[in-house]
Formats: structure tokens, sequence, C-alpha cells
């Protein structure tokens, strides 16, 4: 019996070491970013992947971009709790909080995506359990095994690991032809017409209040440490906003973002309709993303429409000169 | 619970525990263990169905005891009839009575008339087709006085709720199994060891070759109008790879757990898909079954000793009724008379009992007969587990004229055939790994030949490869569906 013991000992080590060894294979990009960051950010945003639109290298600012496509306004504060608790941020930092049509929508658990490709997995693999939603260790297990998996198919195969949201593998085509009967469009009107129904289509009024409560919370709680909350919304192409004028949807969206920018004092800045972007085709990668052009110019208004605010950062701080995007 | 979860996982150590240093060298306890946990194995699913397998196993300890007490025949006959009864009652209710009505009722609008019953919404009991089989077996075998009667009736709640074989066989017969719970169970290094590692190996086959096959033959059968050709071909070929590593894949879990108690229970699969015909592929495919409609149905029915056209109808009749076990589809009575059809000619010119050894016995490969036979039974058996597969008679049928119309060899843009890549490196794997241990008892067994340390390492890496390439996400056992 005692050898027995001995035997499965050896074996359970051996997969304790080895999953150890594999997982840590490649890190996830976010986990990597907070063990490397080596000094205190200026300003952080958080948000969907409209976040991607901020480039802090026009303003010569340390920034992090800490959104994530399909992100939840839970997680946005879940995210800041985390770094305000590892001390990320500087003492008067700027978090800008861009918000999305269709953030008061969503559910922070959605499944829309297939078993670890949801971005709920993508928290699992570096958030402490504490900032999870409804966290379970089961969950925790199967994502850390799906991660050792990818790491191991990267070094056998050299497949990297997947995006989170790939919408050019084969099995994403299938399963949009599955849905909708018929392959993903092409072409950027067509594309962004698309895009804007399914983000319609997905919403549900009832976790409308759920999500307006997180927005609050994360609001207060930035003022509470001291700190400046920026509301956004990011430019979308004009045949994006087609979808969404005069729906449920953006008349809850208009109303709570007034609210809450009476309500804490804090500035909300409106991009979405902006004549300077919406008709501007030659900015957007697709109808709700800027493109290298895009964001430039978005860059160069935003950060000079909250120049009030950059200007009360400690300057000491501030990027040097080779961090500015070349012209 | 499933032999693939985290709750199994945890659940086997503890019984584990207690069984070997509690129980020790206590067979009672032992066995009071057991039916402990096995019915909270069983209960897991669902603790109703506890009252079920406790009612029959009550029923047939009883009958065994009144037929060790009776003398004339008739009340003999009476007492097995009662056990039969009670235990295909059961299978029949849970399992066919939907499948009665609906077909009662379409019988009836064919000819004009409406009559409704209603179907109801029943739960079909987990296992419930194996441990009446079981159960039935030990009745059958002291009416025919193969058997003595146990009043022990904690041995044989344990006999008929043995977890590891509970709920998908092996279906253990009374004279194999029973006796080993009156017996004092020894614990040895070596028997344990090769438990754990037919576990894995059973895991194997289960995550890792049945669950990523299951994946694509999923996408193929459930959209099958979108294909046409080869991928429908291949559709059938992961699925025989599917259900094969699936079902053995569970026996060998079974068989494995019960060597780390202490027990031996019976082959179940022998490498099938090496059959050269048919009749050896009855004789390597799901052993347990085979062999109790042979011993239980096809003997008493005459066998083959009553004329051509006896052996004609009892041939149909155990397929139709093996087919029938499965589940209350017609598709899968459909399987059933396709191998009924395939075995019939090799028992009527009296070939069905040619090919009894292994395949290649004392070679390294096949010879290109032996080949050829292979590759032609293992083509005829997956184009019968189409009608396994299929949700339907009309399913089947389209899924085959779309098989066979129009270009064979297309690539469909609907499959991701890089994934399917990874998939087949992985089959072929598996089948040069069950090739080189068909002698054996299960094709990982080859690693015996090793000395220690290479044969811990060949386990580890199995361990790594269970991890690494299973399934995204867990599939039920198909056979927990019967």
């Amino acid at each position: 019996m005692v050898r027995f013991l001995l035997y499965i000992s050896g074996l359970l080590l051996f997969l304790g070491i080895s999953s150890w060894y594999l997982y840590h294979l490649s890190i996830p990009h976010e986990a990597k970013i907070l063990k490397l960051i080596p000094s205190k950010q200026q300003v952080i945003n958080l948000g969907t992947s409209h976040g991607y639109d901020f480039d802090y290298r026009v303003a010569r600012l340390n920034g992090r971009n800490a959104c994530i496509g399909s992100n939840s306004i839970y997680y946005d504060l879940q995210v800041f709790r985390l770094y305000d608790e590892i001390e990320l941020l500087n003492p008067d930092a700027l978090v800008i909080i861009p918000v999305s049509y269709f953030t008061l929508g969503v559910d922070e658990n959605r499944t829309d995506w297939p078993p670890h490709d949801c971005f709920v997995d993508f928290y699992y693999s570096f958030m402490p359990p504490k900032y999870i939603h409804n966290y379970s260790w089961q969950k925790d297990t199967e994502v850390a095994f799906y991660n050792i998996k990818e790491n191991v198919k990267w070094k056998l195969f050299g497949t990297r690991k997947r995006p989170l949201h790939s919408r050019q593998t084969r099995a994403f085509i299938n399963r949009h032809i599955r849905k909708h009967g018929k392959p993903r469009p092409k072409g950027f009107m067509a594309i962004g017409e698309h895009v804007a129904k399914g983000h319609l289509g997905g919403l549900d009024s009832n976790y409308v209040s759920m999500n307006t409560g997180y927005l609050k919370t994360l609001v207060s709680e930035v003022l509470a440490s001291d700190r400046q909350p920026i509301l956004v919304t990011t430019p979308y192409h004009e045949i994006y906003n087609k979808h969404f004028d005069g729906t449920w949807v953006l008349n809850k969206y208009y109303a709570m973002m007034n609210e809450i920018s009476e309500e804490f004092n804090v500035p909300y800045l409106d991009y979405s309709h902006d004549s300077r972007f919406t008709s501007d085709r030659s900015l957007f990668s697709d109808a709700d993303h800027l493109n290298k052009e895009g964001k430039r110019a978005f860059n160069t208004v935003f950060f000079q429409d909250i120049d009030e605010y950059v200007k009360k950062l400690s300057r000491s701080e501030r990027r040097p000169e080779k961090y500015l995007l070349k012209k | 619970m499933l032999f693939n979860t985290l709750d199994f996982a945890i659940f086997l150590p503890v019984v584990f525990t207690l069984y070997w240093l509690v129980g020790r060298k206590q067979i009672k306890v032992q066995n009071a263990l057991i039916v402990v946990a096995s019915y909270v194995f069983y209960g897991w699913w669902d603790w109703r169905f506890l009252t079920l397998i406790l009612f029959s196993s009550l029923v047939d300890y009883t009958v065994g005891l009144q037929l060790n007490n009776a003398t004339e025949k008739s009340k003999r006959k009476a007492l097995l009839w009662i056990s039969i009864v009670a235990n295909l009652g059961l299978l029949g209710f849970f399992k066919y009575y939907n499948f009665f009505i609906d077909n009662f009722e379409q019988a009836f609008a064919l000819f004009g008339m409406e009559f409704r019953a209603g179907s109801l919404d029943i739960v079909l009991p987990v296992g419930i087709s194996f441990y009446t089989f079981q159960t039935m077996s030990y009745t059958i075998d002291v009416y025919k006085k193969k058997l003595e009667p146990t009043n022990d009736l904690v041995a044989f709640m344990a006999y008929v709720s043995f977890f590891p074989q509970l709920v998908a066989g092996p279906i253990e017969r009374a004279s194999n199994l029973l006796p080993q719970f009156y017996r004092q169970r020894q614990f040895t290094f070596q028997k344990a060891r090769d438990g754990v590692q037919q576990i894995l190996w059973g895991l194997f086959k289960k995550m890792v070759i049945a669950d990523n096959c299951a994946e694509y033959a999923n996408q193929i059968f459930n959209y099958h109008q979108d294909f046409s050709g080869w991928p429908l071909a291949m559709g059938a070929i992961l699925f025989a790879f599917q259900i094969y590593g699936d079902f053995s894949g569970y026996s060998d879990i079974a068989i494995g757990t019960s060597r780390l108690l202490g027990f031996n229970l019976m082959k179940n699969f022998s490498f099938p898909y090496f059959s050269r015909d048919i009749a050896e592929f009855w004789r390597r495919w799901h052993i347990s079954l085979s062999t109790w409609f042979r011993d239980y149905l096809y003997i008493p029915l005459g066998g083959s000793r009553g004329g051509k056209l006896i052996t004609i109808r009892n041939i149909f009749i155990i397929f139709l009724v093996s087919g029938f076990w499965h589940g209350d589809r017609w598709t899968f009575i459909a399987w059933g008379a396709i191998h009924a059809l395939l075995f019939l000619p090799l028992q009527l010119i009296k070939r069905n009992r040619k090919n009894l050894d292994v395949v290649a016995q004392n070679r390294w490969l096949p010879n290109p007969r032996e080949l050829t036979s292979m590759l032609l039974t293992f083509s005829l058996v997956s184009f019968a587990w189409i009608f396994f597969r299929a949700e339907s008679m009309g399913q089947a049928s389209e899924y085959i004229s779309n098989m066979i119309s129009g270009k064979f060899f297309n690539r469909s843009p609907f499959l991701d055939y890089s994934a399917l890549v990874e998939v087949r490196y992985l089959v072929i794997f598996f089948v040069i790994v069950e090739w080189l241990g068909r002698r054996k008892e299960y094709g990982f067994q080859i690693v015996e030949k090793l000395p220690g340390l290479f044969r811990f390492l060949a386990t580890c890496l199995l361990i790594l490869l269970i991890v690494v390439f299973q399934a995204m996400s867990v599939k039920e056992f198909i056979y927990f569906q019967f």
C-alpha cells in the first residue's frame, strides 16, 4: 500500500509540476503587464474594444490601456479596484471610462462566445478570485487547463494563442453561418450595419439598472481615491449610429450618462456624433473603431478637451520625447 | 457523477481510503461500504433513481431465496417470471412507454382511427438497461441451478449496485462477480498500478479521442444537409471512433477502478475495430451484452440447432432486440437489422467462427488479406453507425444519400480542417497503441514490458496527453442514455 501511495504521489507531483510549467510557458498578456509595469500610471482607460481608440503617446503621458473587447462595466470596476489595490496608479491619476452604447444591456457572465473564448475566462487568467463575478474553482481549473492546452499547441504546432475574438477562424465563420444562415457580410458599410444590428439585438433592458449601479460605484470609488474619472463615448461612424438613434438603448444611455455626470460632477465627453469624425470613413477601421489616422485625430482633440485635467498631473512622470507619434 | 469530472476524482480516493484502511480485512464492512458508496454515486444524478435499483435488488434477492426453497417446476417458473416481469417492466416503462404510445397512435392513424393515450414526461434512470439485465442474469442462473442463491443481502446489493460498472457496464454475471463479494480481497501493488493505468487509458479514450471526435461528428451529423461526399463518410468514421472511445473508455475506467478495490470484472471490448469479419466484431464489441443475449435469449430460442429458418429467425431476434435495447428509436432497430444481415451469411455458411485468434498473431503488421478484411469490416460497421447516430430514419437516409451523391472528394467550407489535423494525429497514435496492445487486456498495457522507470514515465506522458489534448467541453458518456 505504501508503495502504491508513493506511486500515486509521484504521478500527482508530475502532474502538478508539468501543469505549472506548461501554464507559465506563456502567461496571459495582462498578467505579464501587471508584473512588468515599471512605474505608476498617470492615466488609465477601461472599457470595451472602444477603449483601444486611446493613445497616450499623443499627450506624452504614462498611460495604460486596460480595456478588453466586449467587456462589461462590472469588470471595469474590478480592474480599477485591482489596479488601485496593487498601487499601479498615481495618486492623482486620470481614470478614463469609455462607455459604449451597449454597456447598459450586457451581463458580465454572458457566454455568447464558446467556452474559453468568453471574455470572462480572460479575467480568470489573471484576476484574483475576489474580483471575479460568481467565481468558481471548477471554472478556474478549466481555464487553467485551457491555457495549458493552448501553450502546448503553440510550442508544438507554432499556432499562437488565439486572440480573444478571432473573427477569421473557420470555427467563427461557421458559427456565423449557422446562426444567421449566411456568411458575415463584407465591406465597411455592410459590416457596420451588421455589427450595429448585432449589438442592438443582443441587449437586454433588464440589465440597465444593474449596470447603472456598477457605473455609479466605479465613478464614486475613483473619486473616493482622489483620482479624476472622465466619462467618454468614443467616435462612431454614422452607419453605426443610424441603428441606435431613437432606440430605447440610446435614450436610456444618455439619460444615465447625464445623470451620473451631474450627480458626481464629473466630465462626460461625447464624441459619438461628433461631425469631425462621424462622417469621415477614412478615420475608421470599422463602423465603431478608429484606425491609426482616426486615433491620432481623436486623441489630439480629446487631450485638448481634457487639458485642464492633464495639466494637474505631476509633470515629472510625463513620458519622454521618444514616445511621441511620428508624423 | 461522471468518471471524467472532479467530483469523481474526489469520490474515488475517499472510497479507496475508507475501503482499504477502515474496511481492511473485514469483508462485511467492505461490502457495506461499497453499497453506501454505490448508492451515493448513483444518487448523485437523481436520488429518486435509488428507489428503482433498491426495488430491483430486493425483488431479485427475494426471488433467488424463494427459488432455492421451491421444488415444483411451475412455482419456480412463476418466481422467475416475477423477476423478469419486474425488471423488464421497469425497463419497459421508463425506456419504451412513449415509443409504444407514439407508434400505436401512428398505427391507428394509418387506419383512420384515433388513439390517444398521451405520452408521459418520463426521465430515463441512468443505467437501468444495465442493472436490470445484471439482476435478471442472477435469477435466471439460480433458476437453472447454475448458481446458488445468496442469503447475504448486503453482498447482493453490492453486486447489483457496484458503482464502477453500475451505469454503463460491463454487465456482470453473478457467477463471476458475486463470489468476489464473499472472498477476502487482497491489495497488491501490481494490480492497483495496473488499475490506475487502465483508468488513465480509459480517460484518454474518452476525453481525448471520443470527445474530440465528437466535436466534428456532431457538427457533421447535425448539419448533414450542408455536406456531401467525403465529409459525411468522415463523419461516420469519426463517430465510430467516438463511440468506441467513449464506451470502451468507460469500461476501462470501470475495470481499472474495480481492480483498485480488488475486484476482477469481465473484459467488455477486445479491439473490435481490428476484426476481420462481422462475426469476429460481435465477439469483440460490448462482449458482456452480446454474451448475455447469446446465453439468455439466443440459446433458449434454440440457437443454430433448429435448422436454417430457426437460425435466421433467432439471429434476427437477437440483433433486433440488441438494437432495441439501445433505445426507443427505429434507427436503433435498423442498426440491429443491418448487423443481422451482415452476420447471417457467415452463420449460414458456417464461417462465423473462422477468425478466433488475434489478427497478425505473431507478426508486427497484418498481411494484405487481413488488412483488407479489417478495413472492409470497419467500413461496414461505420456505415451501420450512421443509423445508430441519426435521430431518425429520414435523417439517416438523407445522410447516406448525400454521402453517395454528387462529388465525393470535396472540401466543405463548414469544417475546420486545420483543427481536424490534430484529431487525426491523436487517432493515429491511438490506433498504433491499440494495435501494439491487441494481445493485452487493454492497449496501454504494453507498457508492462518496459523497465520500471520508463513505465512510470510512459504513464506520466499519458497523463500529459490527457491534460493537453482533452476536448474543451465535458461530454456525457454516450451509453448513459441507454
